[in-house]
């Protein structure tokens, strides 16, 4: 049963939030970022370099590792300020979130001392690697496929959907390492990370709905990956993916996706003293589920530095995030006749066309919502 | 969580399943405070939880008393309870004098020279004393109103809930005490204050009629299954249980809120929480078919409340248009607005 309790924010993690604030005050001015919606897709390695030069990646991590053994809720803080901000996080976003998590709990040796202190540095970026053409939601039936050779593996397969691959090092892949078995599908599951500079990796782009190459397709011929590059016993992948799935789902990134639209919604109306009174509800909703939704992903925060492994509250944080994203350009359109439009006549405009083709992928990406529901429903002991 | 506030819980959970399970499930009408119930609730010192200890009470803070009003929702305990605890407490904080046993709260018309009305009292007809608050041109005052003095008229809520008129003449309001509101002890007034109370109850009663919802979908077979195993089925409950999740969130985080912030977090949870009411109402009532809209039945204990809560101090449009006007006024910078952090608050 979901039960999530709010916990105060302590004197520290105000002070790291001054801390952002300030550096994400100089980066502005400086003119060294720009600033959107969806930043955490937005692929930036500069920033992130700068990022990692001032430890907010790998955060939570052991010092040996290159991390400052820091706990979740300061990394929650730096996430909810970047993304507030709109700052170009995606570079490093996916290796900080999930990929470095995986290796750190499940990887060899090698793979921790060779790879974490890279992406700690912001030098280090990751891909996804689990959605194939005919396996999306049901993640259990991928069929590309690792042949055992000598000291190592063999991928041969397809991955599709994959976010920033044609800028990122590593992909942590979830391949077939037997057969399957009809009587326990999610059997003979393996994750390898894969250099994506290795022979028999073909990446080619897929455009989303606005023309931005945002994923890609990843052909696999043979493409060999070293047994030191594997996480986990071989055949307990599905352990491994499910571990990856929950690091995925509950932070600030599933509520925070269209938070600068917003933030210019409420400028505008604010501003604009032809509004009818009345309007301010309309704002003044999306405002209450924020600082609700700041509670839940706190407190799940709170729950991973007690060592919890809080899926069904991860799913239902992502869940009811990605609602509230969705109400966001909703709200906007009604509170200002404009139409949406590009090239920019005005930001709020340009804005709220961007976000209103976004919006469709905040309910799909990370598992859709009715897979979440299904997760929230086993919690709930219904499955 | 504190451990008072796990004590506190464990105390009058404990409490209110033996002692509504035995008198207060058959008094279907609501509108008397069920005696037995009520002693066993005072005999715990429940009702001065808030009073501080140097008074003789538990000293709690807000975080504690919304604990215990999340209870009260979550058992529908048909008791002013929360509204005794919240009248002690500021009858004590203000110098005011206050009759034994319950008592209640609300917010009063204004006063003119025919004397004051105060509508939608909790229990009125049932309490020693009602806390009124009257707003004036200094601010709110706070008057220990004497209900024998005043003229009451009845009635209730959609649930039953007893929600009455006192009207005081000028010769009763003359005679009765008074004192300025304390912002130190109310530091957002006392519309929020009785809203976020209303919210904490309300994630009580959406926590158990989601959990009625659950139990029946598993219990209940229909295409020979129970319909928990129906993906519809299971999607409504889970939405459900996002909205009662962030209810609850909300609740918390505004009695956590520092006075700067009190406001705010109170509009935002109230804001959320009556949204949410509705949702998880309807889904339960959904889930539970025909049966569940029976008298004989006890969901409609807890969404009758839930529809009379989301619109008592303020309904989610009143919040939600506040919480606007409050965040603007701090700038035109949203995120600084929401997350306002002192300078030096690194150097505590
Ligand atoms: C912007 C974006 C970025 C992405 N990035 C990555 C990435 O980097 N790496 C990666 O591996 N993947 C990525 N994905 C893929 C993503 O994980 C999948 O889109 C998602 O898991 C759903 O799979 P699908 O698109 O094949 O839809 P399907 O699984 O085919 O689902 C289609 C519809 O059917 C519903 N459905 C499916 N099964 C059920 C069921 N059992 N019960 C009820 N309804 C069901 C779904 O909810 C959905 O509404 C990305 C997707 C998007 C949109």
């Amino acid at each position: 049963m979901v039960e999530l309790r709010a916990i105060p924010e302590t004197p520290e993690l105000a002070a790291l939030r001054c801390e952002l604030r300030d550096f994400l005050a100089t980066e502005i001015t400086a003119g060294r970022i720009a600033l959107r919606n969806n930043s955490w897709l937005r692929y930036d390695a500069a920033f992130s370099r700068r990022c990692g030069q001032r430890g907010y990646v790998g955060m939570r991590w052991p010092r040996r590792y290159g991390g400052q053994e820091r706990s979740e809720r300061e990394r929650f803080v730096v996430a909810e300020e970047m993304l507030a901000a709109g700052a170009p996080v995606g570079a490093h976003w996916i290796a900080d979130r999930q990929s470095g998590g995986q290796i750190l709990r499940f990887g060899t040796e090698r793979a921790r001392t060779e790879l974490l202190p890279r992406i700690a540095a912001g030098m280090c970026f990751f891909a996804i690697g689990m959605s194939e053409p005919d396996s999306g939601s049901d993640l259990a039936s991928v069929t590309t496929r690792a042949r055992k050779v000598e000291g190592g593996w063999r991928i041969t397969g397809r991955k599709v959907w994959t976010t920033n691959a044609h800028n990122a090092h590593y992909l942590i892949a979830l391949v077939r390492t037997s057969p399957p078995d009809p009587a326990n599908r999610r059997a003979g599951l393996t994750q390898m990370i894969v250099d994506l500079t290795a022979p028999g990796i073909e990446i080619s782009p897929i455009y989303n709905i606005s023309g931005e190459r945002e994923f890609n397709e990843i052909l696999f011929e043979d493409c060999p990956v070293g047994d030191d590059m594997v996480l986990g016993e071989v055949g307990s992948g599905w352990a491994c993916v499910v571990n990856e799935l929950a690091l995925e789902r509950s932070g600030p990134d599933r509520y925070m996706s269209a938070f600068p639209l917003l933030a210019e919604l409420f400028r505008a109306q604010i501003s604009d003293t032809a509004m009818p009174p009345g309007t301010g509800s309309e704002t003044g909703r999306l405002l209450a589920h924020l600082i609700a939704l700041r509670s839940m992903s706190h407190s799940v925060a709170a729950m991973l530095d007690e060592g919890h492994a809080p899926e069904t509250e991860a799913a239902l944080v992502k869940d009811v995030g990605n609602a509230f994203e969705q109400a966001i350009p909703e709200s906007g359109r009604r509170l200002f006749p404009l139409s949406p439009s590009l090239p920019p006549p005005e930001p709020l405009a340009e804005m709220l066309a961007q976000v209103t083709r976004d919006a469709p992928s905040f309910s799909l990406r990370g598992g859709t919502r009715e897979v979440l529901r299904g997760i929230i429903a086993r919690g709930l002991g219904l499955r | 969580m504190s451990d008072i506030a796990d004590l506190l819980r464990e105390q009058a959970a404990r409490l209110f399943e033996r002692e509504i399970g035995r008198s207060g499930r058959s008094d279907v009408g609501e509108a008397e405070i069920p005696t037995a119930l009520w002693q066993a609730i005072d005999a715990a010192g429940l009702c001065d939880v808030m009073v501080p200890e140097h008074a003789d009470g538990a000293g709690a803070g807000l975080p504690e008393a919304l604990v215990l009003a999340r209870l009260t929702g979550a058992h529908a305990a048909p008791v002013p309870l929360v509204e005794t605890a919240l009248a002690r407490w500021i009858a004590q904080g203000h110098g005011l004098p206050i009759a034994s046993g319950a008592a209640s709260l609300a917010i009063a018309g204004p006063e003119s020279a025919g004397g004051l009305a105060i509508t939608g009292i909790p229990w009125g007809r049932a309490v020693g004393t009602v806390i009124g608050f009257v707003e004036g041109p200094e601010g709110w005052n706070i008057l220990a109103v004497d209900p024998a003095r005043a003229a009451i008229e009845r009635a209730g809520n959609l649930a039953g809930e007893p929600r009455d008129t006192l009207r005081l003449d000028a010769g009763a309001l003359a005679d009765t005490v008074r004192a300025p509101l304390d912002p130190a002890l109310l530091p957002a007034g006392p519309l929020a204050l009785l809203a976020l109370f209303r919210a904490a109850q309300m994630s009580g009663a959406m926590a158990t009629a989601l959990g009625m919802a659950t139990r029946y979908a598993s219990d209940r077979v229909q295409f020979g299954r129970p319909i928990g195993r129906f993906q519809a089925i299971q999607q409504m409950l889970a939405a459900m249980a996002g909205e009662a999740a962030a209810s609850a969130c909300a609740t918390d985080a505004a009695g956590l809120a520092g006075p700067d912030n009190a406001e705010i977090m109170m509009a935002a949870a109230k804001a959320r929480s009556s949204e949410a009411a509705g949702h998880v109402a309807a889904g339960a009532h959904q889930v539970l078919g025909a049966i569940g809209y029976t008298r004989e039945h006890d969901l409609h204990r807890y969404t009758r409340r839930l529809w009379a809560w989301r619109d008592e101090a303020g309904n989610e449009a009143y919040w939600q248009s506040r919480l606007f006007r409050l965040v603007a006024q701090r700038g035109p910078d949203l995120w600084t607005a929401l997350a306002p952090v002192s300078r030096d608050a690194g150097q505590e």
